[in-house]
């Protein structure tokens, strides 16, 4: 009934989780011998690859000094300090959580609008989801090369069409990435374009997990589309909506190829988020300890988010179950 | 598993083929149409990018210089390919090749093992080594990066392909594990309860009966992993230098220093990126689509 990422992990729990004090038989101790072996080349990969960095990340936050990495020492709140009275900062925040707020809205109601056609059954059904899994398997960064190719004031195709069109004189073409303004808009289109696919995927899995029994029965009873819709399929497609809004909102947080391939935080800075702020900082001009206060801020930001997405996702769980 | 999908795919084309349908023919044929229109507006939608890309790759330099510029090659010309070949891209894109086939190999190898546990075996602490698990996907990758060098530049990695099957091998885990979890819960136990019975230990059961059971998941999982892989760019901006760009920072780093000189050459190299998984979801959408969803329809 939810998506599947959320029932599977659910039924798993539930299903066999031993109590934690409970006697084990001979039997019963060789698979959890056993089961912990098959684990562990996981968990260490994920602490050495996954937990470590994102420690010594905060641990980098609170040191100061030299370039890249050479004789930092302790700095307590120096790198926080810096960041409230940089503008840089101020502005690429406010531009990350803009594109986060309206890319993700694109994404979810572009993406469950496709997932909702391509659950029809029509012949060549396949044609429109081979179509929807394009742009997800297209590369980011590539995909984001093409778009500029096509939005270059003289060579680029939208500006020919429109020349061709005669919509457009030929000696004054549009400089779609020279002001802040369209490329600020173009970078959202794109967004909202590369990941329509992934979203309606989901949806369309969340979808497929609604029993067709409750279709017929609202049929039966005479149901029109439009209720149909509002009372049986949003409601109990509420929890996959919401896990899929959590992983859209997490990487729209964290964009980095899509615009650094498109606009480069151009023109100026107007376009630069996050993501692009701290690999200036860290790749660029080798400030390690404040490109990790940086990145210290986003993983707090990315935190309330998904807890916010989470209570509500409980919650939504909790009224399920009571009606 | 095998059945599921099958059973899937026949209830999949009997719906297609014999949905009976009550409507006016008029009506149904208005209806129909309609959909169909609606369908071919939203494949040029997704598609025109690489379309525009694909006919590019066929243009002149005359042709990709004009203005305002060509909408269509004059003839099939081929040079831009084989420039292509003969550049640095035909490294890149070997590269790519490389690091997204091991690390998805790895990634599969070590997430079996941990999917057969949380799918098949009682142990205590199940929740928390699962929300564990899973939790990392929620790291930010801009986290990891700068630490995550300094580690491979002491074990002196950095400049060679494995700086990146390392991280790549590790970020795909979480879902990949999600994924075959699901796929191994659909399995039936008493197959394998029949196997130990007649003498094979549990990691023979497992490695002779239900990796071969789950092939179907098992590919699916893969593809979505080499996806992931194949497109990934963070990593590969920070982590390599020119001997070991991936096929996206190459392509990227070529737009960026010779980008108007060189619009040909570029459509290919970004064709040649996109083709593979072109053809990788015309023959697979079916696979993809029904092992996100193996979750949810197990009945």
């Amino acid at each position: 009934m939810q998506t599947s990422l959320f029932t599977t992990s659910k039924e798993i729990t539930q299903a066999d989780e031993l109590p934690r004090r409970q006697k084990l038989g001979p039997l019963g101790r060789s698979e959890e011998r056993f089961a912990w072996m098959m684990l562990t080349p996981v968990l260490l990969a994920l602490l050495l690859v996954g937990v470590y960095p994102a420690i010594t990340s905060i641990i980098y936050a609170f040191e100061k000094g030299g370039y890249y990495g050479i004789n930092m020492s302790f700095g307590g709140f120096t790198n926080f300090v810096r960041l409230k009275n940089d503008p840089q900062f101020w502005s690429s925040l406010k531009f990350s959580l803009l594109y986060t707020v309206i890319t993700v809205s694109g994404q979810m109601i572009l993406g469950t609008a496709l997932a909702l056609l391509a659950n029809l059954n029509f012949p060549g059904r396949w044609v429109l989801r081979a179509a929807i899994l394009f742009p997800w398997v297209i590369p980011t960064a590539t995909n984001s090369v093409i778009w500029q190719y096509m939005f270059n004031d003289q060579y680029g195709m939208v500006n020919s069409v429109l020349i061709h069109l005669h919509l457009m004189s030929a000696t004054h073409p549009v400089v779609w990435l020279g002001t802040a303004q369209s490329a600020t808009w173009l970078i959202f289109i794109l967004a909202i374009w590369k990941a329509n696919s992934l979203v309606a995927l989901l949806v369309l899995a969340g979808l497929q997990g609604i029993p067709t029994e409750i279709y017929e029965a609202a049929r039966v009873d005479g149901a029109t589309h439009i209720q149909t819709f509002a009372r049986i399929t949003l409601p109990l497609l509420m929890p996959t909506l919401l896990v899929t809004m959590t992983l859209r909102t997490i990487e729209s947080l964290q964009a980095f190829d899509l615009i650094i391939a498109f606009t480069n935080g151009g023109p100026g800075i107007s376009t630069q988020n996050l993501g692009l702020y701290i690999y200036t900082q860290i790749s660029q001009y080798g400030n390690y300890g404040y490109g990790s206060a940086i990145v210290t801020v986003l993983m707090v930001i990315t935190l309330v988010f998904v807890v916010a997405y989470l209570s509500m996702l409980f919650r939504s769980n909790a009224s399920e179950s009571r009606g | 598993m095998a059945s599921e999908i099958s059973r899937q795919f026949a209830a999949v084309s009997d719906e297609t083929k014999a949905s009976p349908r009550r409507h006016l023919p008029t009506q149904f044929i208005a209806g129909r149409f309609g959909l169909y229109i609606l369908v071919a507006i939203i494949c040029l939608a997704q598609f025109f990018p690489i379309i525009w890309s694909l006919l590019t790759s066929f243009m002149t330099p005359q042709e990709t210089l004009s203005i305002p510029a060509a909408l269509f090659p004059s003839s099939l010309n081929l040079t831009n390919y084989a420039s292509v070949f003969n550049s640095d891209i035909g490294r890149y894109y070997l590269n790519s090749v490389i690091v997204s086939i091991v690390s998805a190999t790895i990634t599969m190898t070590l997430a079996s093992l941990a999917s057969y546990a949380f799918a098949r075996l009682k142990f205590r602490l199940k929740t928390l080594t699962l929300v564990f698990t899973l939790a990392l996907s929620f790291f930010p990758p801009l986290a990891q990066v700068l630490p995550l060098y300094s580690l491979l530049n002491k074990a002196h990695l950095i400049n060679t392909l494995w700086a990146l099957i390392v991280p790549y091998s590790v970020l795909g885990l979480p879902l990949a594990v999600l994924i075959l979890t699901a796929f191994f819960r659909d399995i039936p136990g008493d197959l394998e309860e029949a196997a130990m019975v007649d003498g094979l230990t549990r990691f023979k059961a497992f490695y002779r009966i239900i990796l071969p059971l789950s092939t179907p998941g098992f590919f699916t999982t893969f593809i979505i992993v080499f996806v992931a892989n194949w497109n990934e760019f963070l990593f590969a901006l920070n982590y390599t230098t020119a001997n070991t760009y991936t096929l996206p920072v190459g392509i990227v780093e070529v737009s960026q220093t010779e980008f108007t000189t060189n619009f040909g050459v570029l459509s290919a190299a970004t064709t040649l990126a996109v083709v593979p998984l072109v053809i990788l979801i015309l023959l697979l959408e079916r696979r993809i689509v029904s092992g996100l969803t193996s979750g949810a329809v197990k009945g």
